[in-house]
């Protein structure tokens, strides 16, 4: 049996350790694999630190929610908010840095998510967007 | 759970900064103000990263704006102690091409002074 796990967060980003204190207190209560949990709290987190970032310029409250849940070898994550549009996946990767000085400050996060995630799903639903994220062994 | 960030003067003009807890977006806050302090003040920089349990973008942010004022002083910083998984992330970015990454103090202090 899935047990799925929910959070609600406010859209900003003094919300992250909360976020993080909660994914931790859930990794420690489960037998997911150590690995498994790391890469799933990387994408959760540069996925929720992008949309508070870019995506609630234009709404009042910002609200998201993250609801994770893992079987054996595999750990999934569905993010719902009420931003604005943003659909990353169609983002293109930053170039590989050469040196310190070329290298562009930022843009490592939907990066990370593509390397760590075995799959991204995104739906724009119909005030906010879906985005599940599935990690895999 | 919150970063801790220690220093220690070691001989041969080398500055040591050990890194301890998550270096996430509020580990990240709360490691940018001395990081640029250091940055702006110390040209042979190691930092410990075996403490560091968590590393997310924001966090390389931080090592990256740090090798780069140190090195526009043509000083140098050099990481070390990192572990299996915040490797990776240095890996996947491509950041530990840029910024010396090794596994002991030792062979950081001689990175430090090539």
């Amino acid at each position: 049996m899935t047990v799925a796990h929910k959070i609600e967060l406010a859209g900003h980003l003094d919300e992250m350790a909360r976020l993080n204190d909660w994914l931790d207190r859930l990794t420690r209560a489960s037998e997911v694999d150590p690995q498994l949990a790391l890469d799933l709290k990387l994408c959760i987190n540069e996925a929720i630190t992008n949309m508070i970032s870019y995506g609630f310029s234009h709404v009042a409250e910002p609200q998201l929610s993250v609801e994770v849940s893992w079987s054996d070898r595999c750990a999934r994550a569905v993010i719902e908010d009420n931003g604005e549009y943003f659909d990353f996946r169609s983002c293109a990767d930053p170039p590989k840095p050469k040196d310190l000085e070329s290298v562009r400050i930022g843009g490592f996060g939907i990066p990370l998510i593509k390397a760590r995630a075995s799959k991204i799903e995104y739906e724009r639903v119909s005030d906010g967007n879906r985005l599940k994220l599935i990690c895999r062994l | 759970m919150s970063l801790k960030v220690e220093q220690t003067e070691l001989a041969n003009g080398i500055h040591k900064v050990s890194l301890v807890g998550p270096l996430d977006i509020a580990g990240a806050g709360q490691a940018e103000k001395p990081l640029a302090e250091i940055a702006g003040a110390k040209d042979k920089v190691i930092i410990e990263m075996t403490g560091v349990t968590f590393l997310a973008s924001v966090g390389i942010r931080i090592l990256v704006m740090t090798a780069r004022t140190i090195s526009r002083r043509h000083g140098r910083l050099v990481l070390f102690g990192v572990s299996n998984e915040a490797r990776r992330v240095l890996r996947s970015t491509g950041i530990d091409d840029i910024i010396p990454t090794v596994i002991s103090e030792a062979e950081a202090v001689a990175e430090c002074h090539k």
